[in-house]
């Protein structure tokens, strides 16, 4: 090492031990700032990876219309045919209930609960097998078993559900018992954001549920697109077409995508907002301990400047100090950082899934940590800036930091500030006090950053809070074209009970079949499934039409197109079959036939027709009608709160 | 003296330093005050001038713009023959290193660094090589050995004498081998025994055939020098040759001084 370099070392040692409690302090608000700003880096950068990871597993669709009431099927099929963009989709059949309808129970401890302090809704869906996957921890696709159900890990964390515990769903005509086999991860719904969350059953007891009444039977339309970027596109030309469902949220891959990050994220952007405020105030506390030094050795610089030292080196003497304190200070941050991050992202990780680390799971952090870094040291070379700027003479003579012309016209204005002041003129009265606030006018650049610094951490403390309930406010959701309101939903959801009750008997002429009537197409040039070739084909008109049903999935990608049209026609066929024919209308009684063919459940709950009330549309959240009036109603998922569940 | 017999003088030896019409306005008062002006001075290489006057009556200002610390708002300063006034900021600070030593009234040096590291830290700075940085500390040190401060040189600023604490000022200042030494009141601040260690080491340097350009209130340190020029009100009014110094004449030259300078009016 230099002899230069040792004098260096020295100058920078003595100096921190010269004033230790300023420079802890200092370090302190360094660290921590650091400190947050990596962890919320971190953070983000673990929730959009393990959204990602999440949708690549489960293969959400591109773009989904939820929907209650009646249908035509064949208008879906006819559009999805037409459009070159479908990869693959199907209906997803589901059946809403409260969270009042649902409860749990331990037999080994005697421990139980509702779920009605949730404001989530739970939709009963069956396992699809060709995209849109439920998962379980080990990344697989479950089908329970009759008796079986799988709940959301959002159940899990909120009521402490373990396996083995029992699910009881209180129906219209008796309640149902379950045995809770494992926890699902929902792409479409993981989203805390998310007002709904499905819970997963067999085939047999999702028809047995349809029979027993008492839940909201409603239905997804889900398409995977060949591109996913023209799902806005795609959704324009499904909006196009009338006789589509739309009595529900139409939401795109992105949406779900930006939901999802965006409520996860949350805390994460608060950490980041939360170190930008201590970042402002680390800096201004660096400023102020610069100044302070400087106003202190102006002489010293002056020396220093007279004898010709370059003012980098004088620089160089005030920066190695600063330099090496925010080095510590970002190493320190970043090290707490990686723990606390592991701490944060634990139900990230479970809610999505976990994100193996890349790249980008160090480049994030580090170039958060680089950013602090750079800013600090920019925020003090330009103090230091000062030493550069500064008279030889006025500093070495006069003690003032001050160029000329600026040191000039702050003697005049102080002398003319003086001047009216001037102790003589009040005839020695309270000499004392006028002493003392022409000094605390003459210090103000050193007093100020005490209430700056209230200020600041007052507004650290504020503003994070105020954003994250404006974020997990029931209309945020909605503002931000995503998934509409909650609670109106389930205030319709209780009306339509009251409803189907009086209806129920007199053949209500609003009733539509509830059956199984997913359907699925999956392109030859798709292949979104992976469910296809090893599982039996699901719900195609049940059992009964699945029979003719091709199996789908990566077997189908690699059909011809003849085969495709034969399947096609098998579809058609069987559709016809099922629906009695044709189109069906809209809430017209099911035919006969189509009863006797569907494995539906018998005694299909009724559905109002919203729709026909709406003219066939809804509007969708995004558009500007949906501000601040009730949303569609019984539409979902919507915004609830912050936190899955709200007790 | 007259200007004739500078620019004589100026003839007569390579010069050091030099000045011609030089003047200093400062613009931040109101009305802008004229601090000194139509200076003409020549100092030979190896010449040893001392600057008196009357407090205010810009020996200061003088020579800050003859160093390079500060720049004359009219006239030019030559160094070693060097127009001054046409160099940048960083040029200037580069002649500063290099060529000029500077001792003042006070003596400030970091609180951070001992005495030899304040010492040292100019040459380390001016030195371009690991060969050239050694050099310097050597010369540091033979500095500190020569004023008789070696024995304090790992000592913090504050636990040292006044007097050291100015011949290490000197030592720094030489350190970088200047070409010239400008002292602004060096023993201003001292009681008389320092003064005497002070003068000794500057009269020393002298002797090694140094430049030094002295400002001073007091005759026995003016005494020292070769030559004393006498401001009033920033004009150059009368100047008095000596020559060359030696002990035994100290008393006759202060004295002879003292008359001079009540001639002056002060
Ligand atoms: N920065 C400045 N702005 C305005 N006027 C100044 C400034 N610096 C010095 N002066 C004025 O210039 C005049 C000469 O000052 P200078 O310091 O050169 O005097 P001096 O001869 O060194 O006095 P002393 O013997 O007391 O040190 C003084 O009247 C002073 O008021
Ligand atoms: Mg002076």
């Amino acid at each position: 090492m230099t002899t230069r370099a040792l004098l260096h070392l020295r100058h920078v040692g003595n100096d921190l031990s010269r004033d230790k409690g300023v420079d802890l302090a200092l370090a302190a608000v360094l660290v921590l700032s650091a400190f947050l700003m990596a962890t919320g880096a971190m953070v983000m950068e673990r929730v959009v990876g393990s959204v990602d990871q999440l949708f690549q597993e489960a293969q959400p669709p591109h773009f989904l219309q939820m929907h209650s009431g009646d249908y035509d099927p064949e208008a879906l099929e006819a559009f999805a045919a037409r459009n070159p963009d479908v990869a693959a989709w199907l209906i997803e059949d589901m059946l809403g209930y409260d969270g009042a309808a649902l409860s749990w129970s331990r037999a080994a401890t005697g421990e139980s609960g509702d779920f009605s302090d949730s404001l989530i809704d739970s939709l009963f869906v069956t396992q699809n097998h060709e995209f849109d996957f439920l998962l379980d921890e080990t990344g697989a696709a479950p089908t329970p078993s009759p008796g079986e159900v799988y709940v959301p890990v959002a159940y899990q964390q909120a009521y402490g559900l373990r396996a083995g515990d029992g699910l009881t769903v209180a129906t219209d005509t008796g309640s149902r018992e379950f045995r809770i086999e494992g926890f699902v991860r929902d792409a479409q719904m993981a989203s805390s954001l998310s007002a709904s969350t499905r819970v997963l059953v067999s085939e047999e007891d999702f028809r047995e549920l349809g029979r027993a009444g008492g839940g909201a039977p409603e239905i997804i339309a889900e398409f995977r697109l060949a591109d996913p970027s023209a799902a806005a596109g795609f959704q324009r030309a499904y909006e196009a077409d009338d006789a589509l469902p739309k009595n529900g949220q139409a939401v795109t891959f992105d949406m779900v995508r930006l939901i999802n990050a965006v409520s996860d994220g949350l805390p994460a952007a608060a950490l980041v907002f939360a170190s930008l405020l201590l970042i402002a105030i680390a800096v201004l506390s660096v400023r102020f301990v610069i100044h302070g030094t400087l106003e202190g050795e102006v002489r010293e610089i002056g020396a220093m400047k007279a004898v010709g030292i370059p003012d980098r080196s004088i620089m160089g003497l005030y920066l190695t100090k600063h330099d090496v304190m925010t080095l510590l200070a970002c190493v320190v941050g970043g090290a707490l950082a990686v723990a606390a991050t592991g701490l944060l992202t634990r139900g990230v990780e479970a809610n999505y899934s976990q994100a193996p680390p890349g790249a980008a799971t160090v480049l994030v952090p580090v170039a958060a940590l680089v950013a602090v870094f750079v800013f600090v040291m920019a925020v003090c070379r330009g103090v230091l800036g000062r030493i550069a700027r500064m008279q030889v003479v006025n500093a070495l003579v006069h003690g003032s930091l001050l160029e000329e012309r600026r040191a000039a016209r702050r003697a005049r204005r102080r002398a003319r500030r003086l001047r009216p002041s001037a102790l003589g003129s009040r005839r020695g009265r309270a000499v004392n006090t006028r002493l003392a606030l022409l000094d605390l006018r003459a210090e103000r650049g050193r007093w100020i950053l005490l209430p700056v610094v209230f200020f600041l951490a007052a507004v650290l403390m504020v503003l994070p809070m105020n954003l994250l309930s404006t974020f997990t406010g029931p209309g945020f959701g909605t503002y931000m074209g995503g998934p509409g309101q909650r609670r109106p939903r389930r205030r319709a959801l209780r009306r339509r009970r009251r409803v189907r009750a009086r209806g129920r008997g007199r053949g209500d002429a609003r009733r539509r079949p509830p059956d199984g009537r997913a359907l699925l197409r999956q392109r030859a040039d798709g292949g979104g499934g992976r469910g296809g070739a090893g599982r039996p084909p699901r719900r195609c008109g049940g059992p009964a039409a699945g029979r003719g049903r091709v199996p789908g999935g990566r077997a189908a990608g690699v059909r011809g197109d003849r085969a495709v049209a034969a399947e096609r026609r098998t579809v058609r066929r069987l559709r016809g079959r099922r629906a009695g024919g044709g189109r069906r209308r809209r809430g017209g009684p099911p035919s006969p036939s189509a009863a006797s063919t569907r494995t539906s459940p018998a005694a299909a709950p009724p559905r109002r027709c919203r729709g026909r009330r709406r003219a066939g549309r809804t509007p969708t959240s995004s558009s500007p009608t949906w501000r601040g009036r009730r949303p569609p109603a019984r539409w979902r998922p919507s915004t609830g709160s912050g936190t899955p569940m709200r007790r | 003296m007259t200007g004739a017999t500078t620019a004589q003088a100026v003839t007569q030896a390579p010069t050091a330093l030099e000045c011609r019409d030089l003047a200093k306005t400062y613009y931040s008062t109101d009305p802008p005050s004229e601090v000194v002006s139509g200076i003409d001075l020549a100092v030979r290489r190896g010449g040893f001038l001392a600057v008196m006057g009357a407090s205010g009556s810009g020996k200061s200002t003088l020579l800050y713009n003859l160093s390079g610390m500060d720049r004359p708002t009219g006239g030019r300063a030559l160094l070693e023959g060097r127009d001054l006034t046409s160099l940048g900021d960083r040029e200037m600070s580069r002649v500063r290193l290099t060529r000029v030593g500077l001792v003042f009234q006070q003596a400030s040096f970091l609180r951070t660094l001992n005495v030899r590291d304040n010492i040292l830290l100019p040459a380390l700075k001016a030195a371009s090589g690991k060969r050239q940085a050694a050099e310097a500390a050597a010369r540091g040190d033979g500095l500190m050995e020569r004023f008789g401060i070696a024995h304090v040189g790992r000592h913090g600023i504050t636990q040292v004498s006044g007097g050291q604490l100015q011949r290490a000022s000197i030592c720094r200042s030489l350190a970088c081998e200047p070409s010239v030494l400008f002292a602004d009141e060096p023993t201003g601040a001292l009681n008389s025994s320092m003064t005497k260690e002070v003068m000794d080491a500057l009269t020393d340097v002298h002797a090694g055939g140094a430049t030094i350009v002295m400002v001073t209130h007091d005759p026995a340190c003016a005494a020292r020098a070769d030559r004393v020029v006498f401001l009033r009100d920033g004009r150059l009014v009368d100047s008095r040759e000596f020559g060359a110094w030696n002990e035994e004449e100290a008393g006759r030259r202060e004295d002879d001084l003292i008359t001079w300078l009540r001639e002056q009016g002060l």
